[in-house]
């Protein structure tokens, strides 16, 4: 919200899109948590935090993943790190899963995937100077020597705006923002192909924020990153990515191009998340209709059957109650899970004419 | 009462100045200072005791047992600090035994430290059964009183130096297992760990650099805990003829024996007791200082 507001970043940066061979193929990934028992033998409840997810990710380009908390966007990061290993699905990464991929071949691929905390002070090791830590990575790969090593950490520090005495100071020395540069410092200097951003500057305060994501996306812009966004911050979100998926119970609602979204969300979750952004107005300055959805979010534990969204949308009929809608292609090249999508009052797009695909 | 109130603390850097790391950080306080001193003459004395004897620990002069010490009017020329029942140079002694008592504990300390740290961190980075199997241990030599087991195992296997050094290592490991367990388990979840496994380090760089060094602070605590702890179970044990043997002695064995004249020499129980007392003192303060040190944080 600040950003928009601020009127930070430069021109859209032009993106080759999902046309483009997929830098990141996700295909029908979950991931099922099992929690201890209740009872002494009863059976273990299975939690499914993420739930049968497809998406693919290009080279350069920005997908956000929004969603309130404990929908499973931070489990959609770590499982794409590959730091969680997934329960169904595959991943592949430069067309390679590296779920299957033996232990060093693992270590050598994470040059490529890099992540962005969301709280920085935890994210650098207290004892440390933060130069240590940002030639770290390079010594692990074994890259160059350590004077050159150095010379690389001290460079991109530099360009994050750490120059300096700040280089060698210690985690706690630095403010909050200083402490973010940093870890983006850390995860850049591999010079990664793909970086997970799980709410880089959630913990940040708003005029920081502005310099951290116009920092992200001048770094996207030199060295063609790809990012994986994960946010709550919708207007921070509108600001920064190419795509967005809304997320909600595990699963992706909405899949669309950000201003085809922000403009008008077809799903009736991704409308009332967007119709609850204090400032979001489309392009034509028209406000996306707040939908009020009653309730809470139903507990992963115990979903609903047919959708999960039924017992708190309006719209719900009884076929919403029993059938759970898959995501599908509207004409206008969105992906949404609903399954009155074009019928629902206010819809803009009609229905599509090409069989439906689960990818957008 | 703590190091820190004892002296000045260290200065704070002002605001329009860059604080420079190193400014001030080893500082010591009086109180810390004294310990130093002490525990680096103790440690002279424990390099150094067989030069510094004015006589041999097990020699005896039958003609002059139970001598006082020199600031008594009985004191005799030569013996400073008198003789023992059997006329043995108590100073001679007690600078032996402060060798021998230093050496078992600090041994056994450390290799307690180093047997339970290691544990500790293997259950925590293995988990399922390994885990399962290292606490059980813990849980099984926390439940015994481990007095009875060294007295078991020096009775029935006899008594020799390895062997009393091997248990007084066994004495402490399970809290350092258990503290370490903890400790790591907490901190491999941190950002820092995470990033650092994300990069694609091996688990001995994770554990080595990053992880150990963040949680050294209260394993340093513990091992100034279990020193006096060790310098105690090896009285105990000596006290009860099953520790250190006669002719060796030990501050412990010092302790028991001259526990037999505390009315009649007081100084035979009491100087052995005031070097166990004011060596571990000074462990623990010289310990928590250098805790408040090594932790960049709190500088």
């Amino acid at each position: 919200m600040s950003a928009v507001r601020l009127g930070l970043g430069g021109p859209a940066i032009d993106h080759p899109g999902s046309t483009a061979a997929a830098l990141l193929q996700v295909r029908g990934l979950s991931k099922r948590f099992t929690l201890p028992r209740d009872t002494l033998f009863g059976p273990r409840p299975e939690l499914a935090a993420v739930d049968d997810i497809s998406f693919d990710l290009a080279a350069g380009e920005t997908l956000a993943v929004v969603g309130e908390s404990g929908c499973g966007k931070s489990t959609v990061g770590n499982l794409v790190l590959n730091l969680l290993s997934p329960s169904g699905g595959s991943i592949r990464f430069d067309g390679e899963d590296l779920a299957a991929a033996d232990d060093a071949r693992w270590r050598e691929r994470r040059r490529d995937l890099q992540l962005i905390f969301q709280d920085s002070r935890s994210a650098l090791d207290p004892r440390l100077t933060i130069d240590c830590q940002v030639a770290e990575g390079l010594e692990i790969h074994g890259v160059a020597t350590a004077a050159d090593r150095a010379a690389m950490a001290a460079a991109m520090l530099e360009a994050v705006g750490l120059g300096g005495d700040l280089a060698r100071r210690y985690p706690h020395e630095l403010s909050g923002g200083q402490q973010q540069r940093a870890v983006i410092a850390r995860a850049l200097v591999l010079e990664p192909k793909l970086v997970v951003c799980d709410e880089p500057v959630a913990a940040l305060d708003v005029s920081v924020q502005a310099q951290v994501v116009n920092l992200l996306r001048d770094l996207q812009r030199n060295f063609g990153l790809a990012y994986l966004f994960i946010s709550h911050d919708l207007s921070l979100v509108r600001h920064v990515a190419d795509r967005v998926a809304v997320m909600y119970l595990g699963r992706f609602v909405e899949v669309a191009e950000c201003e085809a979204l922000f403009a008008a969300p077809a799903h009736p979750y991704a409308r009332a998340l967007i119709g609850a952004v204090p400032a979001a107005r489309s392009r034509h300055g028209r406000r996306v209709p707040p939908l009020r959805l009653e309730g809470e979010p139903p507990s992963p534990l115990n979903p609903p059957s047919g959708c999960a969204l039924n017992p708190r949308c309006p719209f719900a009929t009884d076929l919403c109650r029993s059938d759970r809608p898959a995501l599908r292609r509207l004409a206008d090249g969105r992906s949404v899970a609903c399954h009155h999508a074009e019928a629902l009052p206010g819809a803009v797009v009609g229905p599509d004419i090409q069989p439906a695909r689960a990818v957008s | 009462m703590s190091a820190e109130t004892a002296g000045p603390t260290v200065p704070q850097a002002s605001e329009d100045t860059p604080r420079k790391p190193q400014a001030g950080a080893w500082h010591m306080p009086l109180l810390v200072r004294l310990s130093a001193g002490l525990l680096i003459i103790v440690s002279v004395v424990a390099l150094l005791a067989p030069l510094l004897a004015p006589y041999g620990y097990e020699e005896t002069d039958l003609l002059y047992r139970l001598k006082a010490p020199f600031w008594s009017p009985l004191s005799i020329e030569g013996h400073v600090l008198g003789t023992d029942k059997l006329g043995r140079d108590l100073l001679s002694r007690l600078l032996i035994a402060t060798q021998v008592s230093i050496a078992l504990a600090l041994l056994g300390t450390l290799i307690g430290a180093a047997l339970g740290t290691v544990l500790g961190v293997v259950a925590a980075h293995r988990g399922g059964i390994v885990d399962e199997i290292v606490m059980m241990l813990v849980d099984w030599q926390a439940a015994m009183p481990f007095l009875i087991i060294a007295l078991s195992v020096l009775a029935f296997l006899g008594n020799n130096f390895y062997l009393f050094l091997a248990l007084m290592g066994l004495a402490g490991w399970e809290t350092y297992a258990r503290l370490t367990r903890s400790l790591v388990l907490s901190a491999r979840e941190q950002g820092y760990a995470v990033a650092v496994r994300a990069l694609g380090a091996r688990p001995l760089r994770l554990y080595g650099r990053h992880i150990l060094p963040n949680v050294i602070g209260p394993l340093i605590v513990q091992l100034t805990l279990n020193f006096p702890q060790t310098i105690l179970l090896e009285t105990s044990l000596s006290f009860l003829g099953l520790g250190i043997q006669p002719p060796l002695t030990s501050l412990g064995q010092m302790l028991g024996e001259g526990r037999d004249y505390l009315l009649t020499a007081w100084w035979l129980a009491v100087l052995p007791g005031a070097v166990i007392f004011f060596t571990t003192l000074s462990m623990s303060l010289f310990g928590d200082w250098l805790r408040t040190r090594l932790d960049p944080t709190q500088r």
